[in-house]
């Protein structure tokens, strides 16, 4: 199934978007009342501490595209898990929801025409009747990096 | 001796019409309902959902300019296999006239059209001239290569800016020198007649019709059972333009042309379009005893089977079967164990 052999998955929705992540690499989920301001790394919106570990805050338009700042409408954070050295990230949602994905899921790895360069993207999803693009917490993260990195380049 | 193929030709938004081999044609669709996927290359920012499939909905209406991508499309769905024994893959086009079906022979070959928005020389595998205007022959493989991909993003940089918001710079991620590569193009080299031909041929799902014809002939891709209805050709293209004709004053063409294009002799014998997915198994599943059955059914059953209104589930479904917000469906959020209400924005 996708991301390798997971069939459990979490739907963040955001500016009417939909976005899974692998349910695992989403480690908690909290309030964007708790995001505090300031002292946040790059073009983080804010830090949100949870069990101990620091979270760079970042939200996203529809366009997957980063917001420049907290959007009234995202009431949560789904904390993403990282790998060892990375700083941890959390994105900013108007709901999360886990989904478990049925033997007759519709399902298909990006198609390699639309598998545009430094893409986030690895999978599409059919999931009630809409399509929902899948990513995972890693390539969430370089592509974070990379957009904070072009804005850094080619600044508005 | 000269050698007759079978072929549709695509007329695309926003480049000149080219032909693609008969079998790689699965189905036509007269409306569209794209899902917009983000972050994907101008030609491509869409897909549908097709007999239980994503299918990618390629539009070349970019390629003229930001504002000529079409809307609701009609499009064609093509399918093509990477290699033999895998799977069949399969995109869609987006298409501004339903396909013709058409007769192309080897004295029709001639050079490739000028790259005026389509990298001809990238994508086509040969050329003829059909009314004395030059109809390069597609490769669908091609046509979803990164090559092609990396070719519209870098050509159509001010297009590929998904917002305003957007910072990023023309993604110029070509080959190291600057080029694009060129998988065998043919510009000028076609001279004879067994260019043409072989190269319609050319596509490597060559396994779906030697298992569909089971001959292991030289031209398994181009069907050549039902020659009788190479006569039906005229008779076809009046339908056609009687059809395209209708389109510019009928306020509801779709449904009209639906009808119209099921009843046709031409596609009631298309063998592309079949009914393998009525039955559990996908097209790349099918062995040759499958393909033996499909095929007699068609030819007892297609009458029946184009007028029988289930046949036409899937277009229902790509034309307004989706058309609800599920997204106002999603009210909670679970944290843990603990199911939260989304308290209203302050």
């Amino acid at each position: 199934m996708i991301a390798a052999a997971t069939n459990q998955l979490a739907i963040l929705t955001f500016d009417n978007t939909w976005l899974a992540l692998p349910l695992a690499e989403v480690t908690a989920v909290e309030r964007t009342a708790e995001v505090r301001h300031g002292d946040a790394p790059g073009r983080a919106l804010g830090r949100l501490m949870r069990a101990g570990r620091r979270y760079a805050v970042y939200g996203f338009s529809s366009s997957l595209r980063l917001l420049p700042e907290l959007s009234a409408r995202h009431l949560f954070c789904a904390c993403l898990a990282g790998s060892e050295g990375q700083h941890s990230v959390a994105v900013t949602c108007d709901t999360v929801t886990p989904v478990n994905l049925g033997q007759d899921a519709v399902w298909q790895t990006l198609p390699e025409c639309m598998r545009r360069t430094e893409t986030p993207l690895r999978y599409l999803l059919k999931h009630q009747q809409r399509l929902v693009p899948v990513s995972t917490a890693v390539a969430l993260m370089h592509h974070i990096a990379n957009l904070e990195k072009e804005i850094d380049e080619y600044p508005q | 001796m000269s050698t007759h193929n079978k072929a549709w030709l695509l007329v695309p938004y926003g480049a000149e019409p080219f032909a693609v081999a008969e079998h790689v044609v699965m189905e036509y669709l007269s409306a569209t309902q794209p899902h917009a996927v983000p972050l994907t290359p101008p030609h491509c920012r869409a897909v549908l959902f097709w007999r239980n499939r994503i299918v990618p909905l390629l539009d070349f209406g970019v390629l003229a300019g930001p504002d000529r991508a079409s809307a609701i499309p009609k499009a064609v769905v093509l399918a093509y296999q990477p290699e033999p024994g895998a799977p069949l893959i399969h995109i869609a086009v987006a298409l501004r006239e339903p396909p013709v079906r058409i007769v192309v022979d080897d004295g029709m070959a001639c050079a490739l059209p000028p790259e005026n928005k389509m990298p001809w020389g990238l994508l086509a595998t040969s050329c003829f001239a059909r009314d004395g205007v030059a109809t390069p022959i597609v490769s669908i493989a091609r046509l979803d290569s990164a090559e092609f991909r990396l070719h519209v993003e870098a050509n159509c940089a001010e297009a590929s800016t998904d917002t305003a918001a957007s910072t990023a710079p023309p993604i110029t991620a070509l080959a190291a020198d600057g080029t694009l590569v060129m998988a065998d193009p043919v510009g000028d080299n076609i001279s004879g007649l067994k260019e043409v031909t072989a190269r319609l041929d050319a596509d490597t799902d060559s396994d779906i019709d030697d298992e569909r014809n089971g001959d292991g002939d030289g031209d398994e891709n181009l069907d050549d059972a039902d020659d009788r209805f190479e006569d039906d050709e005229d008779f076809l293209d009046d339908n056609w333009a009687d059809m395209e004709a209708s389109d510019e004053d009928d306020p509801m063409p779709d449904l009209e042309e639906d009808a119209d294009f099921d009843v046709s002799a031409e596609w009631n014998e298309d063998e592309n379009l079949d009914d393998a997915d009525d039955g559990p198994e996908d097209d790349e599943d099918l062995d040759g005893d499958d393909w033996a059955d499909i095929e007699t059914s068609d030819e007892d059953l297609d009458l029946e089977e184009e007028t029988d209104p289930s046949a036409n589930v899937e277009w229902a479904d790509d034309a307004d079967g989706e058309t609800g917000n599920d997204s106002a469906e999603i009210t909670h959020v679970a944290v843990g164990t603990t199911v939260l209400k989304p308290k209203k924005a302050a």
